[in-house]
This record gives structure tokens, sequence and C-alpha cells, in this order.
């Protein structure tokens, strides 16, 4: 309770050091291990990215799948009956890209096997050439989207920031990659997007942390400390905010996939929740638990640079014109934001 | 204070827009995934130089054309709000809410040139005579139908009647229906009693014909057609049919035709562009028929009269037009195949009947009139989504979104207080101004929202919130630092708008490089993620700061700073 209460006061003085410690080694075998998930089994990708076909009809309960392979007339079709709730049993049946011209014949077949209008056949077929093109532009708005990201940050932040913050990302995406490749999860468009998603959430909220260490870094919070113990401390300020981000962010994503997956049909919008659900968890334990040592670690590394000298220089000084440390001198506003000039400042207390 | 203006002006605009969406009764246009519908994907085969064999860039022009082309085969389905788009050299057709999906499907598909070609051989049924040719040949999508065609190969004349329809001229249609009516039937009865080949010279050696092929025919050239006549002999020759990439307009292929006959078809007379329009008329006996229109000139009606006269007169040489028929042939597929009951047409007047129901005639007028594509293209994505499953989705995408909203607003609540308030302000205002705009670009653009735009737009709740969040933790961080509670309000938002600049650019890129890197779906996503993300900025920055100013002005407030969620011990005196 009374850590509640200091967290809800923003008053917490977590020494994250020791955490990191592990949490870095932590998420680094998570990421071989997802990377040798991917690489040996690979994913369930949809037909969306290896061309094919899927049919899928409702059909009474007492079908079998062996009435959908001969309704659809394709002996090595692979045919599932599926059970959504709230919408009944259905039939789906996927097929290569030799069949999709095929596609009238299986429509017809499929409705009178669910003794339905051929119209309530719903059918998806992809050429072979098209999902490779699709998967080739996604990757390639992802190299743009990289280094797009990764040079707006250096500008507007630092380069060492922009590392730091690809290297979160890269964690999340492995990651989600490999849960969906160990628990066999299709791979769909709608989770390519939910994917991007996060890539974009797990930035967001790094660039919410780092701003923080940026904020610091120029203010008297930083005089006189070392780069690791500015990250924690900054860490330690932004932590409420994380929090309460990712229920909120987690709340509407939440019902998506209780409601989708469990309430009402909607398989889309299942997979999309799903993938999102994963990356939002990992996209907050990423930008605290990875993004903020590896920024660190760093900074560490840096030379006593010009920006340090001069903090130590404007720390000397603020102690020396001003006897109280709580307010040397005015807070520089973030990010080379210089404070407007005010006309009478106000009295502060 | 021109801030607390800035709040006002965010309020009215909203306000103003809500009632502007009520009163012009605009809607937001729902994607195909939401109420059912068609979304077809094509692609232009990279045309190929005939004599280099190189391949050629696909003409801008000519798929703006495509697209035009396409717009119109798609607005004689009925569909409310087709969207047709170029997205580079990809076309995306979506037609929401299309009810006949099937038919709407195949009407898309049918999109490579109209070629009009002489019947020369009825090769009878395509029965599995050679299994492996058959699978081989599968894909062109021309099984074998042994039911139909046996069927007809009895000269059933009500079987087929699509196929052995009749070209005829619009005035003395019915005259010339009659007078010729016992060649007709004659004809497909020959095909039952006499072999395969030999019957289509048959007919052909009519007095009348004879005659009139001497007439029409230069004496010189049957002499030099040697090597035409052997070409057709060899083409149709082969056990199976045509494979797609042999089907050239200037050889003779073997292609099924509707009732699944085998037909040998001579070199191509002419094409779709010969055509101007078509349309369908019911008949003096109440029969549906359709009615071309050939343009004027050399390549136009011209054109078709002088195919319709080698039909006409039989001729009985076999590269030219023995059965008198002459097949209408898109995409490898033989459409119809009338016979030519007059010499000469009118260039809008002409019938072609044939036995065909309402729906078969409207489809033949469309491929007449929309045949001919300038570019040949390939279908690369189709997808279904039955009216049910959209219902299903939307209902429970709208109930997701509702109860996360609604979770999402008791959290702030709980732990800001009355700051969560604000936040709350800020998402429904940007919920308003969202419903709004989505509804303007679905009634005035047709642009229609997707399931991936409506997870976009959950999605951006949470970026919503989050800039709130952001900046309610400032307020803390400085009211712990010793500020009083209007003034931390103030200085709070200096560095939280800073971030949440920062943060939302970086939403914006990952938005805007979607939206021009992707098709498709993640378009969608991309749009309405990066609307939102600049709503969000806009509430940001006018509305957020002046409504926190104005509670942490309230005397309730200062006494009891808990009242924003503000830690009441924290304050330094």
């Amino acid at each position: 309770m009374s850590f509640v209460r200091t967290l809800y006061r923003g008053e917490t003085n977590i020494d994250f050091r020791p955490l990191w410690k592990r949490s870095v080694a932590i998420s680094g075998a998570l990421v071989v291990v997802s990377l040798l998930l991917l690489l040996v089994r690979g994913l369930n990708l949809s037909i969306d990215f290896e061309g094919g076909g899927v049919w899928e009809v409702p059909v009474a309960e007492t079908v079998t799948v062996a009435d959908g392979r001969a309704a659809a007339g394709i002996d090595n079709a692979r045919v599932q009956l599926v059970e959504d709730p709230g919408r009944g049993t259905f039939v789906r049946v996927q097929s290569g890209t030799a069949d999709i011209d095929r596609s009238p014949e299986i429509v017809a077949g499929l409705a009178e096997l669910g003794n339905v209008s051929i119209d309530e056949v719903s059918v998806s077929t992809v050429g072979p050439t098209w999902g490779s093109q699709i998967t080739s532009k996604a990757l390639r708005a992802l190299v743009f989207f990289f280094l797009a990201v990764a040079a707006y940050l250096a500008w507007r932040l630092e380069w060492r920031m922009a590392i730091g913050a690809l290297v979160a990302v890269v964690h999340d995406l492995a990651i989600t990659g490999g849960v969906y490749s160990l628990f066999w999860f299709e791979v769909s468009p709608a989770t390519i997007i939910a994917l991007l998603t996060i890539l974009g959430y797990s930035l967001y909220d790094t660039v919410v942390v780092y701003d923080k260490v940026l904020e610091n870094q120029d203010s008297p919070i930083g005089d006189g400390v070392t780069h690791t113990e500015l990250v924690n401390r900054s860490m330690n300020q932004v932590l409420m905010r994380s929090i309460n981000t990712t229920i909120t962010t987690v709340l509407p994503v939440l019902s998506m996939l209780v409601i989708g997956g469990v309430f009402l049909g909607g398989a889309t919008l299942r997979d999309f929740a799903l993938a999102l659900f994963i990356g939002l968890i990992l996209g907050t334990y990423s930008s605290i638990f990875l993004a903020a040592p590896v920024l660190a670690w760093l900074k560490e590394r840096e030379p006593v640079d010009d920006a340090t000298r001069r903090r130590q220089r404007r720390a000397a000084e603020a102690f020396g014109s001003e006897p109280e440390p709580v307010e040397p001198v005015e807070p520089v506003a973030v990010g080379g934001v210089t404070p407007r000039p005010r006309k009478g400042r106000k009295k502060r207390r | 204070m021109a801030r607390r203006t800035s709040a006002l002006v965010v309020i009215v605009v909203t306000v103003a827009a809500a009632i502007y969406t009520l009163v012009a009764g605009n809607e937001p246009l729902l994607g195909l995934d939401l109420q059912g519908g068609v979304s077809v994907v094509l692609q232009p085969t990279t045309p190929i130089d005939p004599d280099t064999g190189e391949q050629l860039d696909i003409d801008e022009e000519a798929l703006d054309q495509t697209v035009e082309i396409i717009r119109s085969r798609v607005d004689a389905l009925g569909v409310a709000e087709p969207e047709i788009s170029r997205q580079g050299d990809t076309i995306v057709v979506d037609l929401p809410g299309v009810k006949e999906q099937q038919r709407a499907l195949e009407l898309v598909g049918q999109t490579a040139e109209l070629r009009f070609r002489p019947v020369i051989f009825d090769l009878g049924p395509e029965l599995t005579l050679d299994p492996e040719l058959n699978t081989e040949t599968e894909g062109d999508g021309q099984p074998a139908e042994p039911d139909e065609s046996t069927e007809t190969t009895d000269g059933d004349e009500s079987s087929l009647g699509p196929v052995a329809g009749r070209f005829a001229p619009l005035s003395t249609s019915t005259e010339t229906a009659e007078t010729t009516e016992p060649t007709e039937t004659t004809e497909p009865a020959e095909t039952t009693e006499t072999t395969e080949t030999t019957e289509a010279s048959e007919p052909a050696e009519t007095t009348e014909t004879t005659e009139a092929s001497e007439s029409v025919l230069p004496p010189g050239e049957q002499g030099t057609l040697e090597p035409e006549e052997l070409a057709v002999i060899e083409a149709c020759s082969i056990s199976g049919v045509t494979p797609p990439e042999e089907d050239f307009a200037d050889r003779p292929v073997v292609l099924v035709d509707d009732t699944g006959n085998r037909v040998c078809l001579g070199p191509t007379l002419l094409t779709g562009e010969a055509l101007e329009t078509a349309g369908v008329d019911i008949d003096p006996s109440g029969q549906w028929t359709v009615n071309p229109t050939f343009r004027r000139g050399a390549d136009g009606i011209d054109a078709f009269n002088e195919a319709a006269v080698l039909c006409y007169v039989q001729s009985p040489d076999p590269v030219i037009c023995p059965s008198g028929r002459l097949a209408i042939v898109l995409d490898h597929e033989v459409v119809s195949s009338p016979t030519i009951n007059a010499p000469i047409f009118g260039r809008d007047q002409i019938v072609i009947s044939g036995g065909f129901e309402e729906d078969e005639a409207r489809d033949l007028a469309s491929v007449l009139r929309f045949g001919a594509l300038p570019l040949e293209l390939e279908t690369q994505q189709t997808r279904t989504v039955s009216a049910t499953i959209g219902d299903d989705v939307l209902r429970s995408g709208v109930i997701a979104g509702l109860i996360g909203l609604g979770l999402v607003a008791v959290y702030l609540l709980a732990y800001y207080k009355l700051a969560g308030l604000v936040a709350i302000g800020g998402l429904a205002i940007s919920a308003v101004l969202l419903w709004a705009i989505i509804a303007w670009f679905g009634e005035n653009l047709g642009l229609a929202l997707t399931l991936a735009g409506v997870v976009g737009l959950i999605v951006s709740v949470g970026v919503s919130a989050d800039s709130n969040i952001v900046y309610f933790e400032n307020v803390k961080d400085a009211y712990r630092a010793g500020r009083k509670i209007p003034t931390a309000v103030e200085r709070a938002y200096q560095s939280a708008i800073s971030t949440i600049v920062k943060a939302d650019i970086v939403s914006l890129i990952a938005a805007a490089l979607l939206y021009w890197l992707t098709v498709g779906a993640v378009r969608g996503f991309a749009f309405y993620l990066g609307l939102a993300t600049i709503l969000d900025l806009v509430i940001s920055w006018l509305f957020m700061r002046p409504a926190l100013a104005y509670l942490a002005r309230r005397r309730a407030v200062i006494e009891n700073p808990g009242l924003l969620g503000l830690p009441t011990t924290g304050g330094s005196p």
C-alpha cells in the first residue's frame, strides 16, 4: 500500500541499476530464442503472403471435414471446421494458387454444402506474385521507417537515443515474432498492421522516457551525477506515466481481445488485438528495462563532452550565486525550447 | 486571455462540426470488411515488345484509362460506393455492399482484349480424351464439364441457346431469323451425324453461299492462303485446348466455349475496339437480346461487316468462317458464338439473340461494352466478405471500442480525479471531430472506414490519453517541486508539449511512410492513425492546457489539490 502511495505521488526512488543487469540479460536471451525460433520454425503465414485461396461457408453442426473436402472438390486442400463464438460453425477450405481459377466451382460446392446462397461464401484469393510483393513492400516501408525515425530522433534528441530506441523496437518486434512462431499463431495482414502499431508505440514510449532524460540532463538534477544515475532518476520520474499510459492503451486492446475472441465473432479483430496486446506489454517493458540501460551504457562510454562540462560549469555557478539548491537557476525548458520571456515574472511562492 | 479563447474555439468548432454532420446527414462510409463486399487487386502484365522480346514500360495513360473502364463496368453493377483507385501500377477495386458478389468478381476479373474470331470447326465436347493435357490446362479455368457438353451435342436447341445465338440486323431481325431457321437447325443436327472435322465444310456447299464467296473474295487471294490453312489445321489438331500463353490474336486457336465444347477458331477478325457500346432489349417474341453498336468507319462497322460477310457466306475455305458463326472471345474464353444471319449490318442495327436470361444478356452487353481494356490485367488478390460477417465484425468492433473507451474514462477519473475530466473532454472532442471528418470523407470523397481503420482509431485513444497523462505527470512534478497549482499547470505545459510533439511526430512519420509505401489495408490504418495523431496535436495544443488551467483556478481545487489527483501532502507551503 505504501509503495502504491509513493508511486502515486511520484516519489518512487527505485534503484533500477541492478534490475537492468538482469532485464538486459533476459531480453538478450529472449531475442536470441525468438530469432532461433523464427529461423528454424518460421512463421505460420496466411495465404496473403504465399498466395493461395481460402473459402469459408457457414454450415450446420453435423457437417464433417470430409464433407467439406468433398464439397470443395480439392483433394489436397486443408479443410477445417471453425467454431466462431456467437456465429456458429464454419467450414474453412484453404488451398494453393493452382486452385484459384476453380474458385467459382468451389464456391458453388460450398454454398450447396452450407445450403446458403453463393454470396454467403467468403472468398479470399491471392495470386502467387502478389504475396511476395506485399511482403517486400512492407519490408521496404519498415526500413525507410527505421531510417526516418532514427534521423528524426538523432536530430531532435541525441544519436545515442536513436540507437537505444531502435534497439528497443527491434527487441519488441523480434520477441513478438518469436511468440507468434512458438504458438504458431497465424500471421495475417492484420498482424502486420498490429506489428507496425507496436513499433509506433514502442518508439513513442521510448521518446517520452528519453525526453525526460534530456530534460534532466540540461537541468540542475543532472548536475554532478553519473549518466547512469541520471537515467535512473529520470526513470523514476516517468515510471508512473509509463504505467498509466500502458493501462490506458491496453484497456481498449484488451476489450477488443475479449469481445472479439470470447463473446462475439471477429477473427480479424482478435488477430489485431492479440499482436497489439503482446506488443504493448513488450513496448512498455523495453522502454524502461532495455532502452534506458542501453542509453546509460552508451552515455557512460561518451568522453566528457561539452554538455557535461557545461553542466558542471553551470552547477558551479549556481552554487556560487544562490544559496538554495532547490531553485538555483531557471530550469531550461526541454529540448532546446528556450523559456519565453515573461512580463513580470510570477512570484513562485 | 488568448489561451482560454482557443479552448472555446475548439469546443465551438466541435459542436459546429457535429451539427453540420447531423444536418447534412453525413454518415461514415463503411469499408467492405465492415458491411460485406468484394475487393479485387489487379496489376497489368508487363507488356513485351513482340519484335525484341524486351519488357516495355507500362503506359501511365493506358493505366488511367483502364481504371476508367473498370469504373464504368462496375457502375453497371449498381454498387453504391465503388472505390477504384490506382496505387502505383496496382489497381484496387473495392465494392463495399455489393450484393451479387460472385457476379461482381467475374465482371471485374474479365479484363483482357475482346476478340471476334470465326468459328472454324466444332470439335465436340472437351471430354477427358487426354487426361494429362486436361490437368495441364486446368489453369485457364475451363475444366471439362461432361454433363453439359453431352447435352449440347444432341443438338438440343434450348441448351445450345447462348452459344448458337444469332447476329441479326435489327430492322429485319424477325424475317432473317425465319429465313435462316433451317440452316440453323440442320447445323447442330449434323454435328451428331458427321464426324468432327468434315462436318464444317458441308453446310458451305449450299448453292447460295458458293456464289457469294466468289463475289466476296478476290480471286487471287485463295491461292495465297496455303500457309494459313496449314496453320489452322495444325492449330486445330491438338487434343486439348490452346494454352493461354499461346493464345495469340493473329493465330488460330482451340478454346472451350461456354457449354464445354471445344471449338477451333480462326485468327481474330476484329477486336472490342471496334465497338462503341452495347445494350439489351427484349425482342417481339419476349426474348432478351443484346444490341451492340459499332463505331463508324474502317476500324468499326466496316471491319465488322467484312467479318460478317465472310461468316454469312459460310466460305468453305477452312481459314475463313465455314460454320457461319462469329465467336466473341474474352480472356481466353468464348463468351458467345452467334450465327451471322445477314451479310451487311447497320452499325447500330445489330441484334444478338439466343435465348438469354436477363442476367446473361446484361453480362454479355457489359463484356461487349467494356471488354476491351488497353492493358491486360492480372488478378492478384480477390476477397469477398459476406454481409453477415461484415455486420458481426462491425458490431464487435463498435462494442469493443465503446467498452475500451469507457474503461479508459473510468481509469482516468479514478486516477486523476477532476483532471481526468480534461482528458475525457479531449477524447470526446477528438471522437466527435473524427466522426465528422470520417463521415465527410465518406460522403464527399467516397473514402471508406475499414476494420484496419477502426483499429487505428481504437489505438489512437491510447495515444490521446497518453498526451494527457504526460502533461498531468509533469504538473505533478512541478507541483512537488514546490509550485502553486496554477503555476505548476503553466510550467509543466512547456516540457509536456515538447514531449508530446516529439512523440506525435514519430507517429506521423510512421503513418506517412506506411501510407506512401504500402497498399490496401495497411494504408487505411495509416490514414486514420495519422488523422487521429494530428487531432491529438491540435487538442493538446489548444484545449488541454486552458481546460486544466481553468480547473486549477477554482477555489475548491486550490484548497484541495487532491481534486486534480495531486499528492495532498506533496506541495510545499
